[in-house]
């Protein structure tokens, strides 16, 4: 594992639930690793799977999408279109040579910020264990 | 038109939970102007501490935060935080509302809620937020998320020692400081009001410890010696303190005015110390060769030592003042001439006052003042070998312990006793140690003089006569008792006068009998406008705290006199307003610590200071003992690390006078307080908490961050039991009713916390469970079965602790009788709700009246009534509700004020009128980029300029600019200027998250004519600095990337059309039952036409079937008159025996085909409008079991309803005798959940427990005679109803319950026979007088 | 049977049983619930937009649920319920203009192939396949639709696309954040 790997990772947030729940963390002082950059949509729904693919073609090591747990959607079931999805999508990246791994869907709610600093420095920390992802480092699929 | 007979089209909302929030935004919503009054300083209420909400297991926080941004930003809608009700007067339609705004110390426009002042203050409260398991600060925020997102100071009455100190030094605050370790802020703090800490610290007389609070306890706080620890320090360690230098409350710019001062003692230099921190140019004349009057010339050395006076005489000089020794000033008008535009004359009170007796001349005979000003200077005295001192004042014991020290041998005498000397008892106790003999009750009355030297004193003796002026007994004479002791000298210290000769030529300036000048007592402005006096000689001879005391106000009249301003007004602090705190019954003893002294035989040797004061240890364990009476020790670290200037603590309360046309009450509950039945242990145990804190337990935003975690060792529970109806269904706590929620809440938790740790074992200890709400009964069902929550129908009688581990044994008795015991390693007692406090409170001031249960008091049929027209109430102040009702109340009380002021909608909004804006779709983008500081929040952590270096270079971007605050109004109306002078098109700021301020730039760029779509923000603060605090070049790094970002989406951004569509406004109702009527005629009132479609013939639906309700209302009456009402309103258009065919459309706009069928003549009607309410109703089912239809003797209570009101006619017709079949019934069986709570119905038909108890009670009264068997699975009387539960089993009503998979069975014996059906089960709660054997 | 005090059976004669049956929704609800394209609960009780905050509002906007119909209650509750859809009733007509969300769904309509993929995944029945000179295609109600997006990421000809948030815009976001 190389020390000086600073992983580029990219977190899908929902604005109603996770970036909220990020906000939290900072308001609470939470220290996390630097590695992560939030792109904030309405809802975890919008994250369109080319979303993901494009990160990865990108050069991102992760991608984190996360959103409102069951039930909390703001949009009254948009995470639970996002869940579907996300299988799928984990099948299709594996296929492309990418490990399943590197994509992680993650339900945070306004109140947890504690479990999103966890959830980022868990993701971090097992991204830097992988090591960079070199299937796409330049250029397109 | 008189002006009182207006209609005012705004609403005041009274509570700020989630009740007030929804009934402010509708209200908004529908054009009035509405004021939301909180009594804390954050909206948010009850529903903001919860975790979870039930049957949905929504994260509250989530779905309410929306909410209160939307809430906190609406343009119509002002929020009132910290202010209550003092009055209110006036009519429906047109209220006067008095309102007073309590300080918040904490500017609301200015407050970035950054959080600094919280770290830095060193005073803990309980957090009412989370129910007392964590402290939080004086300055705080109750939580993370609350609107609006400021801080506020929890300041209580300004605290005793402060009120006690003449120069009201913030003493709590530098005590608080003290145990922060901050010693030089502690100092700095002292000397906002007293330039000479290390004197105080030494000779004070300290009143501020006579009046500590903790002296109540065991002992005062030893005040005097911990400020003499800080001077101390700050002195040994000034090197490294220099050039640190601060003052917040004065300011420091220089102005041309000169000041001239007479006497350099402490009142002289404390008035030059602050006239030169303003600014003035200040002279000090000293007629002696050494500044510092009394202090340096009347104070021996061994009590302060000349160094340290001299440092402080120092930084007076530092400060800017000039004090010229050995300058007598013999006239003021010279001072004048000299351009002086002030004069204080602060000459103090030098001259001893002899003794009026015999011999007084001779030598040997010294005054006690002169005796220390020599020895003080430096002056040969010869007193010879015996000394007599005669006085009990501070100065005779500094005489004769002088006189000790120069190695006389002195007895002191006086009048009185030891026990009435003037004199500290320290310094007493320090005379008596080093050998001054004493005689007391003695006066001399002659001196004896040898060849006029002083050879004896001729005494008298005396004895304690009646109290005299000073509260203490006069010394009287005893006649014949003289006798004399052989003295070498006497110094008397009696008392002492001031010299005023220099304004003898002067004479505006009046002098009293006393010998001192004349001031005002407040501005110490003698008669003579521009020339003060203070210090002892004006008032006498008084300590050097009250002489700093008078020096400092002095200043400030000056200053006032000079900037032409009222010497008077708003001088003093309004702080009373505030409240007391609230002191512990019981705390810990804890003495207070001793500071260490010069060894007797060494202090008599010389003139070394005695007292040697604290080490840090000593001093920091000494000011943990403060009780911190004032809560805010306004020890002013909030003041010195708010960057956006923001704190200020001489904040003042404000009486509003609001006026409005209704008022909605919405002030919540309370929670109850289980500490009276001491039967649980609650707050004797640490692990039996309320079923609130264990919400706070959960919630990850609480105290253990989501980690369920018992407060006695922080280890995770294995079995945690739930105690019901603690403070509900209870005559002991004096909460008979039902609390509606406490089942439901409690299988949440249960649910919940099976959701974070998966063995926790559940069990719910309860009578019934009411689980009777929209999908209550699953959610029930779902904690038994898939989460295994274990419920115990019993009564809990005792909980005790086991000892060592602090598990709880819960005591309890089953329904079988039995009784039993069980250890959990947590309890939760569900607590019921209780009427909050402020219902009273509102009751008294508005004159409005209670129910039984002293909630507000409301009606079947106007629910949301008070007993005084045009004033609403919702939410749990009418009665325990859980949150959808509450919502719902705050929307229909919403309904209840719109149509009382429905002609004077839209009178009192404003709505801003924006420029038009600018087409930008086809410029080429030019980009603004605005990267804040946040104070030091981001530019602490991230490198600002690095960030707004590398914005430049970044395509598109043609300004960047970096702002201390962003969202400060200063730096907003930069930003329009900015947009104007580049001609922006698009606009990221890089600072905080949008979720907080998106909105408000977006504001800024509508108001530049730009579409609020071209903007994009950064989160470089809340996202990046705060959590990457110690990696400041990743989190530079991050930021710049953030920003890259941001400018790379702002380059693709668009302007979006405002999307507005047509409304009709119109109303369509589907069901003309009772919800739809009432839904109909509300719309109707409040202005718009509505068409009501109703499939029936006539109106009125289910009520068309009930006669009376629970409480005994005539519901036929009621029904009659509404639809009297529907039918007659000219907006409302009713369609009865009508269909709908077809509805098209979408919000606005709705085309909707109905056809009617009346006396068989189908006609068909188009309609138009822009909503619709659905309120098709449900009905009664027909039952398929228990022989219902097959046996005539079987009916439902609907049917039982309508034979008991002909029964009651009947009897009313006919008088006594009993003619109906229901007087002839001998035993009557009810059986509940027929078709409810079954598979077919899996869930609670709510009302039908009510209906059956209803229909019991009045069987009864009519028929006394009849035996009543209700066959039950809980008994679901929630609420207030729970009053005819109990009432009904009082009155001998049978309730049996029965299991789900054991039903009761009804069979015939024969066709005219009797009915008869077997039965399980017994509740625990009956209580029956006359059951009869079965 | 058996009683689990007294271990044994109990049996009563009355000469009157009453029973308590169940509230049951009118026959009709489903009907309306079609016509409007608003939800039922399992047991065909309407169900509102959210439980605890919207409880007398549908996901539709502008229809609105009182009574009976939402679950049953007493008189005093109605009253309440109903009052309260009137007041949020009021909130919309009080207006003569509706002012919808700006980050909504919006489609290209020569890309769209009418699939109604959208039709299907939208919580708010805003999108909706229309025949359009001849070819099948879809089309937002600006009104209903609320801006989550979830009909753009699921739109498999990419014709869908959410203002504020197109795809575009977020992909370059993605690539500032990755270069």
């Amino acid at each position: 594992m190389n020390k000086d790997f600073k992983p580029k990772i990219i977190v899908f947030c929902c604005n109603w639930c996770s970036y909220a729940g990020a906000d939290l963390a900072g308001v609470s002082r939470l220290q996390m690793k630097p590695y992560f950059r939030v792109i904030r949509t309405m809802c975890s729904g919008r994250v369109d799977p080319e979303f993901v693919l494009n990160a990865f073609t990108k050069g991102a090591d992760g991608v984190m999408i996360a959103g409102c747990h069951p039930g909390d959607c703001h949009y009254i079931n948009g995470n639970y279109k996002t869940r579907r999805r996300y299988l799928l999508l984990k099948q299709m990246i594996a296929q492309l040579g990418i490990n399943p791994q590197r994509l992680r869907l993650e339900w945070i709610s306004a109140s947890e910020a504690t479990k999103f600093q966890q959830t980022i420095n868990n993701f971090i920390d097992e991204i830097t264990k992988l090591g960079p992802q070199s299937q796409y480092p330049y250029g397109e699929v | 038109m008189e002006k009182n007979n207006h209609k005012i089209g705004s609403v005041l909302i009274i509570g700020g939970g989630i009740a007030g929030i929804q009934a402010s935004l509708d209200l908004a919503n529908s054009g009035y102007k509405v004021y939301l009054l909180e009594n804390s300083p954050a909206i948010g209420g009850t529903m903001a501490q919860l975790d979870k909400t039930f049957p949905t297991n929504d994260c509250a926080m989530c779905i309410m935060a929306p909410k209160l941004v939307e809430c906190g930003r609406h343009p119509n809608i002002e929020l009132l935080t910290c202010s209550e009700i003092e009055e209110v007067s006036g009519k429906p339609g047109n209220f006067n509302v008095r309102v007073f705004k309590h300080p918040r110390f904490i500017d609301l426009d200015k407050c970035t809620g950054c959080g600094e002042c919280e770290k830095v203050c060193p005073i803990e409260a309980v957090s009412e937020f989370n129910e007392g398991l964590v402290e939080r600060k004086a300055v705080y925020r109750p939580f993370a998320q609350a609107y609006p997102n400021a801080f506020a100071i929890d300041k209580k009455q300004r605290p005793p020692c402060q009120q006690a100190c003449p120069a009201g030094v913030h003493v709590q605050g530098y005590i608080a400081l003290i145990k922060e370790k901050k010693y030089k802020e502690a100092y700095d703090l002292i000397r906002e009001n007293n330039p000479f800490p290390s004197v105080c610290g030494r000779i004070c007389t300290h009143p501020c410890e006579q009046n500590c609070r903790r002296g109540e306890y065991d002992s005062p706080v030893a005040i005097k010696d911990l400020k003499r620890f800080i001077a101390d320090y700050v002195i040994q360690h000034k090197d490294e303190f220099e050039g640190r230098e601060q003052a917040c409350l004065f300011p420091t710019e220089p102005k041309k005015e000169k000041v001239a001062i007479i006497g350099s003692g402490p009142s002289g230099l404390t008035a030059g110390y602050f006239l030169a921190k303003m600014g003035y140019r200040v002279t000090v004349f000293e007629e002696l060769p050494v500044p510092g009057g009394m202090l340096a010339v009347g104070i021996p050395e061994y009590r302060l030592p000349k160094d340290i006076l001299d440092y402080e005489i120092k930084a007076i000089e530092k400060a800017g003042v000039e004090i010229r020794t050995n300058t007598c000033v013999d006239s003021i008008g010279r001072l004048k001439q000299e351009g002086y535009d002030a004069i204080y004359i602060a000459t103090g009170a030098h001259i001893g006052v002899k003794p009026d007796i015999p011999g007084c001349d001779g030598i040997g005979v010294v005054d006690a003042v002169d005796f220390l000003r020599s020895v003080n200077l430096g002056k040969k005295v010869e007193l010879g070998k015996k000394v007599a001192v005669v006085g009990g004042g501070n100065t005779a014991i500094d005489a004769a312990r002088t006189a000790k020290r120069m190695g006389c041998e002195v007895t002191l005498l006086y009048r009185r006793t030891k026990v009435e000397m003037p004199a500290e008892d320290r310094e007493v106790e320090n005379a008596l140690e080093e050998g001054v003999d004493t005689i007391f009750l003695v006066n001399p009355s002659e001196i004896v003089c040898e060849n006029g030297r002083v050879k004896c004193i001729k005494c008298t003796k005396m004895k304690l006569g009646e109290l005299d002026a000073s509260g203490r007994r006069r010394p009287v004479p005893i006649e014949g008792s003289d006798f004399l002791i052989e003295r070498d000298a006497l110094i008397y210290a009696i008392t002492q006068k001031p010299n005023i000769s220099f304004i003898s030529g002067n004479k505006n300036i009046e002098v009293t009998r006393w010998g001192t000048i004349k001031a005002n007592k407040k501005t110490f402005e003698t008669d003579e406008s521009g020339i003060f006096a203070g210090g002892d000689v004006e008032s006498g001879p008084a300590t050097v705290i009250e002489a700093i005391a008078t020096g400092r106000k002095t200043a400030i009249s000056i200053d006032r006199y000079i900037r032409g301003e009222d010497l008077k007004e708003g001088r003093e602090l309004e702080i009373d307003e505030l409240p007391p705190k609230q002191f512990p019954e019981f705390v810990e003893r804890k003495e207070r610590q001793i500071i260490l002294t010069l060894a007797v035989e060494e202090r008599i040797k010389n003139f070394e200071e005695v007292d040697l004061g604290f080490t840090e240890e000593m001093a920091v364990e000494e000011a943990k003992r403060c009780l911190e009476c004032g809560l805010c020790s306004e020890c002013m670290e909030c003041v010195r690390v708010c960057e956006a200037d923001a704190v200020s603590h001489s904040m003042v309360g404000e009486h509003l006078n609001i006026d409005v046309g209704s008022i909605i009450l919405a002030p919540g509950l309370d929670k109850f307080d289980p500490s009276m039945k001491y039967e649980f242990g609650y707050k004797k145990y640490p692990n039996v908490v309320t079923s609130i804190q264990f919400e706070r337990i959960l919630a990850p935003s609480g105290p253990y961050q989501g980690h369920i975690l018992r407060p006695s060792d922080s280890k995770e529970p294995k079995r945690i039991a739930w105690i019901q109806c603690v403070g509900s269904r209870d005559e002991e706590s004096n909460s008979t009713y039902c609390s509606s929620v406490c089942c439901m809440y409690a299988i949440k938790e249960a649910i919940i916390t099976q959701e974070h740790v998966k063995d926790i074992e559940s069990s719910i200890f309860f009578m019934d469970i009411r689980a009777y709400g929209k999908d209550f009964d699953k959610y029930y069902e779902r904690a038994e079965q898939e989460y295994g929550v274990r419920f115990i129908r019993s009564r809990v009688g005792k909980i005790e602790e086991v000892e060592d581990s602090n598990n709880l044994l819960v005591y309890y008795t089953t329904e079988d009788g039995k009784q039993l015991a069980d250890e959990f390693d947590l309890v939760v007692l569900s607590v019921g709700l209780k009427p909050s406090q402020k219902i009273a409170d509102l009751s008294d001031k508005l004159g409005i009246r209670l129910n039984a249960h002293e909630f507000f008091r409301t009606s079947v049929f106007s629910p949301l009534q008070t007993t005084l027209p045009g004033i609403f109430v919702c939410g749990p102040a009418s009665g325990p509700k859980d949150i959808p009702e509450t919502v719902m109340e705050a929307s229909g009380a919403v309904a209840s004020a719109a149509e009382l002021l429905s002609d004077v909608r839209g009178t009192e909004v404003i709505e801003k009128v924006y420029p038009p804006e600018r087409d930008v779709n086809d410029e080429p983008p030019r980009i603004g980029v605005f990267v804040c500081h946040c104070g030091i929040n981001i530019a602490g952590v991230v490198d600002v300029p690095q960030v707004v270096a590398y914005a430049k270079t970044l395509l598109d971007v043609v300004n960047v600019e970096d702002n201390l605050f962003t969202c400060a109004q200063d730096t907003i109306e930069r930003m329009k200027q900015v947009i104007e002078e580049h001609n922006l098109n698009r606009v990221v700021v890089a600072s905080c998250s949008p979720r907080t301020h998106e909105p408000l730039f977006q504001e800024t760029l509508r108001e530049s004519g730009l579409n609020s779509y071209l903007f994009e923000m950064a989160n470089i603060r809340d996202q990046c600095s705060w959590v990457h605090m110690n990696e400041p070049e990743e989190a530079t790094r991050k930021s710049k990337e953030l920003v890259r970002m941001a400018v790379t989406k702002a380059r693709l951004l668009e302007s979006l059309p405002k999307i507005e569509l047509p409304v009709i406004q119109k109303a369509l109702v589907i069901g003309g039952g009772l919800a739809g009527m009432v839904s109909a005629f509300s719309i109707a009132r409040q202005g718009f036409e509505v068409t009501l479609v109703e499939r029936e013939q006539e109106l009125g639906g289910n009520l068309r079937n009930l006669y009376y309700t629970t409480q005994g209302d005539d519901v036929q009456e009621y029904l009659n008159s509404l639809i009297e009402k529907v039918e007659n309103h000219p907006r409302i258009k009713v369609y009865k025996g009508a269909n709908i065919e077809n509805i098209e459309g979408y919000i606005g706009n709705y085309k909707t085909s109905i056809t009617t069928n009346h006396e068989s003549r189908i006609t068909n009607n188009e309609l138009e409008h822009g909503i619709v309410i659905v309120s098709t109703g449900a009905e009664e089912s027909k039952p398929k079991e228990y022989l219902y239809g097959e046996d005539a003797r079987v009916i439902t209570q609907l049917e039982l309803g309508k034979r008991l009101v002909e029964a009651e006619k009947i009897l009313e017709i006919k008088g006594k005798k009993p003619v109906s079949q229901i007087q002839k019934l001998k035993s009557v069986v009810m059986i509940q959940c027929v078709g409810s709570r079954d598979d077919e119905h899996p869930y609670c038909s709510r009302v039908c427990c009510q209906e059956a108890v209803k229909n019991a009670l009045k069987l009864e009264e009519l028929n006394p005679e009849v035996s009543i068997y209700i066959l039950h699975r809980d008994v679901r009387t929630y609420g207030f109803f729970e009053k005819y539960y109990q009432k009904a089993r009082d009155d001998g009503i049978i309730f049996i319950r029965y299991e789900k998979d054991e039903k009761p069975i009804v069979s015939r014996l024969s066709d005219f026979g009797e009915l008869s059906r077997a039965v399980i089960g017994d509740r625990l709660s009956s209580k029956t007088k006359n059951q009869k054997p079965i | 049977m058996k009683d689990p005090i007294l271990n044994r059976h109990l049996v009563i004669n009355p000469d009157l049983v009453v029973l308590s049956p169940a509230m049951v929704p009118r026959t009709d609800a489903p009907q309306i619930s079609q016509m409007l394209k608003v939800p039922l609960n399992e047991n065909k009780f309407f169900l509102e937009a959210h439980v605890k905050l919207r409880p007398v509002d549908f996901a539709t906007e502008g229809v609105f649920l009182a009574g009976l119909a939402h679950s049953p209650k007493t008189i005093d509750e109605s009253i309440s319920q109903a009052k309260a859809a009137a007041a949020r009733a009021c909130t919309i007509i009080s207006k003569d203009k509706y002012e919808a969300e700006a980050i909504i769904a919006s489609v290209n309509e020569d890309i769209c192939s009418g699939c109604g993929v959208c039709e299907s995944v939208c919580a708010y029945g805003a999108p909706e396949i229309v025949l359009k000179e001849g070819k099948r295609i879809s089309q937002v109600n600006e009104a209903l639709c609320k801006g989550c997006g979830s009909c753009v990421s699921s739109c498999p000809s990419g014709a869908m696309q959410q203002l504020g948030f197109k795809s575009q815009q977020l992909f370059a976001m993605t690539d500032a954040a990755l270069k």
